[in-house]
């Protein structure tokens, strides 16, 4: 092996270790995490009895699909109609903004609003506008190049024969587009369902979601390996998203 | 069937550059016309704004004595075809050609009707090829897909913008063919753009010859040939003996145009020269013979029996009736 093989693969090696002991906190029968204690299944019976968690990861999933089902479809328009124009970069540029700006710019907009207009936002509308805006310009950039890939004759073919612009948006740019749709839908949806910042800065007491709540029991020292269960379980959903991922790209090369 | 096409005046400009300066052209209806000329000539342009797809500067474009500058490509009766052919990768032969029918909300069977009809137009199978993928097609059949769309509307003028310039030979001279019976048996308007003149020949009427976003010459092929306007026109469309005029007598004055099979060896033509061959290639039905003098090379087509081979000194020449002058 070439040292830069090898130095690749520890890369890789060391990118997993930290996730695979967590998994096996999770399954150590002692609340100290330096010390084993053999091999147990009792913190995720705790998991299965904290109806809190369960709450938790249901705002998560919700949020995180609606965010990835919009992201995806608003970014394809803005995919579209920006694809030749020069202006495109205003859009896209946002992916790189420093997230706590955002999410602080986010709150500051969602104060105003509250204190101008009378309407509280907080919560679960906030969550989800927080996650879109944030998400909406990394949709576009992971659609942009698959957009430019559609052929602009296909476009002016079925411009010939008759469809609208919205129907061939529809007939022939979105069904060419899908396998950079599902990509784009997973990757926003991982994001979404994972992401503190933006939550924290837009969300109420009473809408928690499982980032918010790992972060409030880690962060303060006093989880016992519960949230190690909870985080584990939390897997479940991104090696899925990528087995759909991989299954896609591979069916449509 | 088919709708005249007649372009005044028009310009197309790309931001500050004039793609098209000022063309005016008639098609008659059902006429087969060629925007023939080099990459970048305006000929692609040209074909787009009759089509609708790139808007004019400024001037009007008529189909069947209609004004329709400013109408939407579907609305002007034309199909187009495209040199990347654009089929629609999701849908399969079937959906590909009734992709237009479709949309005009014809019944099913009203639908299935006339793709069937338009296939078998392009000698596609229906049985065998309406349930394929695009992508299992060969190229040939692809282009046949996208012939069969572009037909199956029954448009009053077909548009071609280089469909069969990454094909091989063969396959592209048989659907050359095919198209010029289609185009003589359904009677619409064609014009057809194409950088290769052997294409232009094989299937227009007449050829319009364009260079920097202009029209050199229009007319049917062997008035271009014979009576090119400028050396250009004598040098793109087709091969030629190009020489100052001032070789030919004394005080004349731009260029005298010979082609090469007018090109005889002897002491017999009108004007005599004498050179020696330095090139001899057997092209099937005649020798392809260059022969030095004078500073020039002379391209000659002779007879395959001609005894002349490489180093030979030879007198040659060609007869006043063939030769073209031009001015430049």
């Amino acid at each position: 092996m070439t040292p830069l093989r090898i130095y690749t693969w520890v890369l890789i090696v060391a990118l997993y270790v930290p996730i695979g002991l967590m998994v096996a906190l999770s399954f150590n029968n002692s609340k100290l995490p330096y010390v084993w204690g053999g091999f147990t299944l009792r913190w995720y019976e705790a998991l299965f009895g904290w109806g809190q968690a369960w709450q938790a990861l249901l705002n998560s999933a919700v949020i995180a699909l609606a965010v990835s089902f919009t992201a995806t479809l608003l970014g394809i328009f803005m995919a579209y109609v920006l694809r030749q124009d020069k202006y495109i970069a205003v859009s896209q540029v946002a992916v790189v903004m420093p997230e706590v700006s955002e999410a602080l710019a986010f709150a500051a907009v969602l104060w105003l609003v509250k204190t101008y207009a009378g309407i509280d936002l907080f919560g679960p509308v906030g969550v989800f506008l927080a996650h879109l805006a944030y998400t909406l310009p990394m949709a576009h950039v992971l659609l942009a190049p698959y957009v430019a890939y559609v052929s602009r004759s296909a476009v002016e073919a079925a411009r010939i024969l008759g469809a609208s612009e919205l129907r061939t948006m529809f007939s022939v740019v979105m069904p060419i587009l899908m396998p950079a749709f599902v990509a784009t839908f997973l990757i926003v949806f991982a994001n979404s369902f994972d992401t503190y910042i933006k939550t924290a800065f837009t969300t109420s007491p009473g809408f928690v979601t499982a980032p918010i709540l790992l972060w409030n029991y880690a962060a303060r020292g006093r989880g016992d390996p519960t949230i190690y269960a909870l985080a584990t379980f939390m897997l479940i959903p991104s090696l899925v998203a990528a087995a759909i991922y991989f299954r896609a790209v591979k069916r449509y090369g | 069937m088919g709708l005249s096409v007649e372009l005044k005046d028009v310009a197309v400009k790309y931001g500050d550059f004039l793609a098209l300066k000022n063309i005016n052209l008639h098609v008659e209806a059902g006429e087969g016309l060629v925007l023939l000329g080099p990459s970048g000539s305006g000929k692609s342009t040209l074909l787009r704004a009759v089509a609708g797809l790139t808007p004019v500067a400024s001037g009007r474009v008529y189909i069947g004595g209609n004004d329709v500058t400013y109408l939407p490509p579907d609305r002007r009766k034309i199909s187009m075809l495209f040199q990347d052919l654009a089929l629609f990768p999701h849908l399969n032969v079937f959906e590909n050609v009734a992709f237009g029918l479709r949309l005009r909300h014809l019944p099913d069977e009203e639908v299935r009707k006339r793709v069937v009809w338009a296939l078998e137009l392009v000698r596609l199978d229906p049985a065998q090829f309406m349930s394929r993928r695009v992508h299992q097609l060969s190229g040939g059949q692809q282009q046949r897909v996208a012939l069969a769309r572009a037909l199956v509307v029954e448009p009053e003028v077909l548009l071609l913008d280089e469909p069969f310039s990454h094909i091989d030979l063969d396959i592209k001279n048989r659907l050359l063919g095919e198209l010029k019976i289609l185009h003589n048996k359904l009677g619409f308007t064609l014009i057809y753009v194409t950088h290769d003149r052997f294409e232009a020949v094989e299937i227009g009427d007449k050829v319009a010859l364009m260079k920097a976003g202009e029209i050199v010459q229009v007319g049917k092929p062997v008035e271009l040939y014979k009576r090119p306007k400028n050396r250009f026109v004598a040098e793109f469309f087709g091969e030629a003996n190009i020489i100052p005029a001032s070789l030919l007598g004394a005080g004349r004055g731009g260029y005298a145009v010979v082609r090469p099979e007018d090109v005889v060896i002897g002491n017999n033509p009108t004007y005599k020269f004498r050179g020696q061959v330095i090139d001899v290639t057997f092209l099937w039905h005649y020798l392809k013979v260059e022969i030095q003098s004078n500073g020039h090379i002379f391209k000659a087509y002779l007879d395959l029996e001609t005894p002349i081979s490489v180093g030979d000194a030879v007198d040659f020449g060609f007869d006043a009736k063939d030769v073209y002058l031009v001015e430049e």
